[in-house]
């Protein structure tokens, strides 16, 4: 009996304390922003990914040039989109 | 000490009803403090389900048969490791142990992406919490653990089935493997509801979807290896319904892991990605179902329990409430949704794989659902053999081993024919030879057979080729040594390079399932003592039986001497086992492996005559050993995969912290 008192005070404490004593801050994102970096991150990661590939023999060098010339506009435009939104 | 089992399961019920109430009211209402007073409540309840399960596994360490559930489970001859898993020997331990799984999950989850999902996790609390009402609600008032009695002398025993070690650790696997997929199912509801949909939540679940995944791989290979050695009928898969449940999620999550990386990578499949989150959850709770139910006739299912229609309540329920939400938030989900480059692109293999996976799966499923649905509808007994699962696993699977070593030699977003033939060249050489070798050996009769053998070459050399080709670009762009080079490219992408020692795994499983289940050899007859039986190169003389009594079983063997073309090989002992206080007998096999050939000796010894007389069934099983040395190696690409990797997680904190404005309440 004890140590279940002991235990139901420790939880009903637990689980009161940040109703008494939590100040908690409301927090506020811009989504907009956020995937705006995501998408730059994953066109930075694209072009590491292709540059790997190529040294790797997956790619072919006419392909690399086309897919390159794609994956380069793509992260300008992503980085674009991060100055617009930051 | 009773009391204190119940009091803290009825605690944890209480703790876990209100962080689902205050928690879903909180993150509704964006009420920070009554979120954060859900969250104490959900971390609270591990505590309390922890005392309670220490008061259940005490009640049987120290023989209190006073707890119904203790006597009927244990007994006081049984050792001391089986008194502790008799845990999970019935339905009450199996779920109190589910239950504290799920705390344990729980909790970590939500300490550990406290920082990452901050604005997802109010709604994972209230969802992580319902859940778990749901199974302390059972347990406190449907099938509680706590029942007590005038204490008997002795208890009824654990049946003997379970009296074996490695289900020590299939069961508590299995059910990590089940209850951790709750983790990426709250998360990804959390994400629905909280509209935060971008990659944030895969990152968080990943790990915790990985080490499910590995735990229910490796339970389905313990529950073979049981099965194998205990069973006694020289087999380890049977398609029994029970072992079928545990496969169909661990389908499911494969097929997951292998497309969450292109929603990361290109932000493409999130429809598809949440679809099979919520399928492979909810085929863990059917799983679960299956196993707890006793609705289909199985030799796992060790128990028949009232608990059935709960269940198919609470599936009806997370299934119904997942695909609302789903079809709800779809235009969020299909927002700037990319579109498929290129039919052959490592994107597009991962889709083919992806269909054949969730192919197979439902397949499986619908042979499992069968008979129970003829018997309901139709009154009509009906089962589904193994015939129909091998076509489909031939159907499905050998494209899918196929693919295993196609995907990674392929670039992503698009690649040409020219450069596949380049990819591909190597690779099926190896498989043509192997293909060559075969035949020529004269073991290329069997299509299936020789057509797993070559693919698997094909996927072995492949990733050979890969890690290869890897190190050598890795190292034109780093320089250094080709050590380091290698090392360097596991490290930064550990999760690619240990899914590759995963394939390595999946080659060896089928070279091991075909060579074991297409080129097996079995010979039976009744010996008496003195005579023969042979089979494939191998001969056992029967030289008679030995009897050694034990305080909680007997043992009766019959000896066998083994002779290998012509030459001595020591002797076998197979036979039966008595178990005194479950009034069993249970076979056991001799199983003599030869490692270097990965072949099994299998001899079963049974209907022992007072003549000295008994039937003896030899199998030579070929390669079967590479399935338990699959396990191993599918358990160290985990790890290596598994490896903690923070850097992901710190940029998308970085990319949170970037934007996040805090504004003070």
């Amino acid at each position: 009996m004890i140590l279940l008192s002991l235990l139901l005070f420790a939880c009903a404490t637990f689980v009161a304390w940040p109703l008494i004593r939590f100040a908690p801050d409301a927090l506020a994102g811009e989504p907009e922003l956020f995937d705006a970096l995501e998408e730059r991150d994953r066109a930075l990661s694209a072009l590491r990914e292709l540059e790997f590939d190529h040294r790797a023999g997956k790619v072919l060098d006419d392909d690399y040039r086309t897919l390159v010339r794609t994956l380069r506009l793509r992260a300008a435009e992503a980085l674009r989109s991060v100055d617009a939104h930051a | 000490m009773a009391l204190l089992g119940s009091g803290a399961l009825a605690a944890a019920l209480g703790l876990y009803v209100y962080a689902a109430l205050a928690g879903a009211w909180g993150a509704a209402r964006s009420a920070r403090k009554l979120q954060r007073s859900a969250r104490n409540a959900l971390l609270a309840a591990l505590p309390a389900t922890a005392t309670a399960t220490g008061v259940l596994v005490t009640a049987f360490v120290r023989h209190d048969f006073s707890f119904v559930y203790v006597a009927e489970h244990s007994s006081r001859t049984l050792p001391f490791a089986y008194r502790v898993s008799a845990l999970w020997g019935g339905q009450e331990g199996s779920l109190l142990l589910w239950l504290l799984i799920l705390a344990s999950v729980s909790f970590g989850a939500v300490l550990l992406n406290r920082r990452l999902v901050d604005r997802t996790l109010p709604w994972a609390v209230p969802i992580l919490a319902a859940l778990a009402s749901f199974f302390a609600y059972l347990l406190v008032f449907v099938s509680s653990p706590f029942a007590t009695q005038t204490a008997p002398l002795d208890g009824a025993g654990l049946n003997a089935s379970l009296q074996n070690p490695y289900m020590l650790a299939h069961p508590p696997l299995l059910y990590v493997g089940y209850v951790g997929l709750t983790v990426p199912f709250a998360f990804a509801m959390a994400a629905l509801l909280s509209r935060r949909l971008d990659a944030r939540w895969l990152v968080a679940t990943r790990r915790w979807t990985i080490v499910s995944w590995t735990c229910l791989g490796l339970a389905i290979l313990l529950g073979s290896k049981w099965a194998y050695g205990t069973i006694g009928w020289g087999g380890y898969f049977a398609w029994d319904p029970v072992e079928n449940a545990a496969l169909m999620p661990w389908l499911t999550a494969t097929a997951y892991l292998h497309s969450v990386m292109v929603q990361e990578k290109k932000g493409m499949l999130r429809v598809w990605n949440v679809s099979l989150v919520v399928l492979t959850f909810s085929l863990a709770l059917l799983g679960t179902f299956l196993t707890r139910s006793g609705i289909v006739d199985s030799i796992h299912s060790f128990s028949r329990s009232p608990i059935g229609a709960w269940f198919v309540g609470f599936i009806a329920v997370v299934v119904l409430a997942s695909i609302a939400l789903v079809v709800v938030r779809l235009p969020l989900l299909r927002a700037r949704s990319p579109q498929l480059e290129s039919l052959v692109s490592r994107e597009a293999g991962f889709l083919y794989n992806n269909l054949l996976l969730v192919a197979f799966a439902l397949t499986v499923l619908w042979g499992v659902l069968f008979p129970v649905l003829s018997q309901t509808v139709r009154g009509v007994p009906y089962s589904v053999g193994p015939p129909y699962y091998d076509f489909f696993l031939r159907t499905f699977g050998l494209p899918l081993l196929l693919l295993t070593g196609i995907g990674p030699l392929i670039a992503w977003r698009r690649a040409s024919l020219r450069s596949l033939r380049r990819s591909l060249a190597v690779p099926a050489v190896a498989a043509l030879a192997a293909g060559v070798a075969l035949v020529v050996a004269g073991d290329g009769g069997e299509p299936a057979g020789l057509a797993a053998y070559t693919f698997s070459a094909f996927v072995l050399t492949a990733i050979a080729v890969e890690f290869v080709r890897g190190t050598r670009a890795r190292r034109s762009l780093d320089g250094g040594s080709w050590a380091a080079a290698f090392s360097s490219l596991v490290s930064r992408n550990r999760r690619r390079y240990g899914g590759y020692v995963v394939h390595a795994a999946v080659a060896m499983l089928a070279i091991g399932i075909a060579g074991s289940s297409l080129y097996r050899a079995t010979a039976e007859r009744r010996l008496h003592r003195g005579q023969t039986i042979a089979v494939h190169g191998y001969s056992l003389r029967y030289l008679g039986t030995s009897f050694r009594p034990g305080a909680n079983h007997d043992e009766l063997r019959a000896i066998l001497a083994v002779s290998r073309h012509g030459a001595r090989d020591g002797v076998v002992a197979a036979g039966r086992n008595h178990y005194h206080a479950e009034a069993f007998f249970g076979n056991a096999a001799a199983i003599r492996t030869d490692w270097l050939r990965a072949e099994d000796l299998f001899v079963i010894a049974d209907s022992f005559d007072v003549d000295g007389s008994v039937d003896v069934k030899v199998i030579v099983n070929p390669l079967v050993d590479l399935i338990w040395l699959a396990g191993v190696v599918f358990l160290f690409g985990s790890f290596v995969a598994l490896w903690p990797d923070a850097r992901e997680e710190k940029r998308l904190v970085r990319h949170e912290l970037s934007v996040g404005k805090v504004v003070p309440a």
